[in-house]
């Protein structure tokens, strides 16, 4: 299992334990990265406002720089894999479009085929791997714990765009239960963090911030665990303040998709850096 | 044996229930039965008492909206399952039971007239592009039936001053017709566009499958950018400026180039928290080193569509 590994800006900035669990993980399971070196942003949500075009060119640079390794893409970014597969679909579906995007890739040395394929980090573990495979790697099962799976909209929604339904499958209950954890039920597993009207509009997106923390207080649960580091540095970062608002004192860890398999590898706490965090991660023994 | 669904159905009348509450009806099932079908069935064999609205039966009249296990949808529209839970639309006064009194929102949607605002007089034969024609079937498809917007979370925290997808839709429909004369790009940003959170939520639920996100949200975003104005299109063309400086994008670099030193500085408690624990990126850090092959690729004469 050999993926051209791309974390996104997210992952390289504001969560950087996202990143380096990611790799302390893969390195654990037998999963090869080889990181696109250079990669770049894939534009977003903003990009396609100035032009759709452009945010087709920077995916296409992405999609190219993977088909040149000759590898399927790994990334850890629920908006990075939404935006790389809504243009590779399109690229896809419109040989006239990649012609054009062809030609701005010309000037820098690449093209693009079609070829590459896109997965994110929890597709790779439930498909390529499989739950099996990952059940024989626990050594530290996390019984007891309660977690509420927070999936982020761009690994969930348009299905279309994403050709896998993550959330009708239960994929992240199936993955906590393979770590023997307990995933709790809520309202709040598919619905939004608000991380992108975090720059616009922080008041808003802070009263979304709270509703999805609240909906996971409500249910008991130990963590929250993300396979996205936009609704981590939403849900994590703007915690104190989102529920400071609404006169919630209580907290909830985040944790990243990654750190909780990682847990459940024992992995130790220290490579897991939860010290990181904004929120403190009171999980440990539980 | 006859196959039956059990539906239970949430209960209230305002004027003499003291709590809402559920009642469970079992409905004999028939093949492609609709969700209106069963309670159809229901009023006309079990309980008269039964309210619910139903009018054109055909998706058009978009009155019929409530939450079907919890996700809202047309009765006209959605297939029966074997077993439902039935409840009112969220955010609205109930009249009775799976009524609700939508005034409230259709009032603030039409705030903008559904009409073409012309120079007057309009002179005859009036021409069209076909391009604006196609561009305008998307936003005549909303029947306003709100379903969206019991599933919006922008619509959910701004309690007091509403974000409503169908509003936008209108004005996204008048903003591509070149006859029209109203500043759209003003009129949607009053309208909160810029607080839309990307969710895509609202495209699940649609029952006329609009494209809400790339054909009303990030078309409108696209003009309020071009027109370089407002908060929403000073943020893009901070976004976009850090891209092309940096090559990758980092909340500091986009702070300080949308909102100004001040703004930036009076984050700074958060910042050197964030920096603590190694999660601030500096704004002035080094770009990434094929810039040049990303500059190239996104400079403005790479924009034709
Ligand atoms: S995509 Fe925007 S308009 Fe649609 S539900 Fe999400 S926040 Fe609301
Ligand atoms: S956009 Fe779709 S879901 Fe929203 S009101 Fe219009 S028809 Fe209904
Ligand atoms: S009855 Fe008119 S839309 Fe359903």
């Amino acid at each position: 299992m050999k993926y051209a590994y791309y974390p996104g800006c997210a992952a390289k900035g504001s969560t950087p334990e996202a990143d380096f669990t990611t790799r302390l993980v893969a390195q654990t399971l037998g999963i090869e990265l080889l990181e696109l070196q250079n990669s770049g942003c894939c534009g977003a949500k903003e990009i396609r406002v100035v032009s759709r075009r452009l945010d087709l060119n920077l995916n296409a640079r992405i999609l190219s720089l993977a088909q040149g390794l000759g590898l399927d893409i790994l990334t850890i970014c629920n908006t990075c894999l939404l935006n790389l597969n809504q243009a590779n679909n399109q690229l896809k579906a419109e040989p006239e479009t990649l012609q054009k995007v062809n030609k701005s890739l010309s000037k820098i040395g690449l093209s693009y085929d079609g070829s590459t394929n896109v997965k994110h980090l929890l597709h790779v573990l439930l498909t390529d791997l499989g739950l099996d495979r990952l059940k024989q790697s626990v050594k530290t099962p996390l019984t007891g714990l309660k977690v509420a799976p927070f999936y982020g909209c761009h690994i969930v929604r348009p299905v279309k765009d994403l050709g896998f339904d993550v959330a009708k499958t239960e994929s992240l209950e199936a993955l906590v239960r393979t770590l023997h954890a307990h995933p709790v039920e809520y309202p709040g597993r598919t619905k939004c963090c608000g991380f992108y009207v975090l720059m616009p509009n922080e008041a808003a997106a802070s009263g979304m911030i709270a509703h999805r923390l609240e909906e996971a207080l409500k249910a008991d649960a130990d963590c929250i665990v993300t396979p996205c580091p936009l609704c981590h540095v939403a849900l994590d970062m703007f915690q104190e303040q989102a529920l400071g608002k609404v006169g919630i004192r209580r907290t909830i860890p985040v944790l990243h998709l990654p750190q909780l398999v990682g847990l459940a590898l024992g992995i130790s706490e220290k490579n897991l850096q939860f010290s990181r965090h904004l929120v403190r991660v009171n999980i440990l023994g539980k | 044996m006859v196959k039956e669904i059990t539906v239970s159905i949430f209960r209230y009348d305002p004027e003499s229930d003291k709590h809402p509450s559920y009642q469970t009806y079992s409905v004999p099932s028939k093949e492609r039965m609709l969700v209106g079908d069963v309670l159809e069935y229901i009023h006309e064999n079990l309980d008269g008492s039964l309210a619910y609205r139903w009018e054109c039966r055909m998706r058009l009249c978009g009155g019929c909206t409530i939450l079907i296990n919890g996700k809202p949808g047309l009765i006209c529209r959605e297939q029966a399952e074997p077993s439902m839970t039935l409840e009112p639309l969220p955010f609205l006064p109930i009249v009775r039971d799976l009524v609700v009194d939508r005034k409230s929102l259709l009032d603030k949607i039409y705030s903008v007239p559904p009409l073409t605002r012309q120079k007057s007089p309009v002179r005859l034969p009036e021409p069209i592009a076909h391009e604006v024609i196609l561009g305008l079937r998307v936003p005549r498809q909303c029947v306003q039936c709100l379903a969206c917007v019991a599933v919006c979370p922008a619509t959910e925290v701004l309690t007091a001053d509403l974000f409503l997808p169908p509003k936008l839709i209108q004005i996204a429909g008048f903003a591509i017709d070149d006859r029209d004369t109203v500043d759209r790009v003003q009129e949607s940003e009053e309208s909160n566009l810029f607080d839309c959170a990307c969710c895509h939520a609202c495209e699940e639920v649609c029952p006329h499958e609009i494209n809400i996100s790339e054909k009303v949200i990030t078309a409108l975003r696209n003009k309020t950018y071009e027109h370089g104005i407002g908060r929403g299109g000073r943020y893009i063309k901070a976004f976009y400026d850090t891209l092309q400086a940096k090559g990758k994008v980092n909340a500091s670099g986009i702070l300080l180039r949308s909102q100004g030193y001040l703004r930036a500085i009076m984050k700074a408690p958060q910042g050197i928290r964030l920096i603590a624990r190694g999660k601030f990126v500096s704004p002035f850090g080094k770009p990434i080193p094929d810039i040049e092959d990303i500059r190239t690729i996104i400079g403005p004469t790479e924009q034709e569509k």
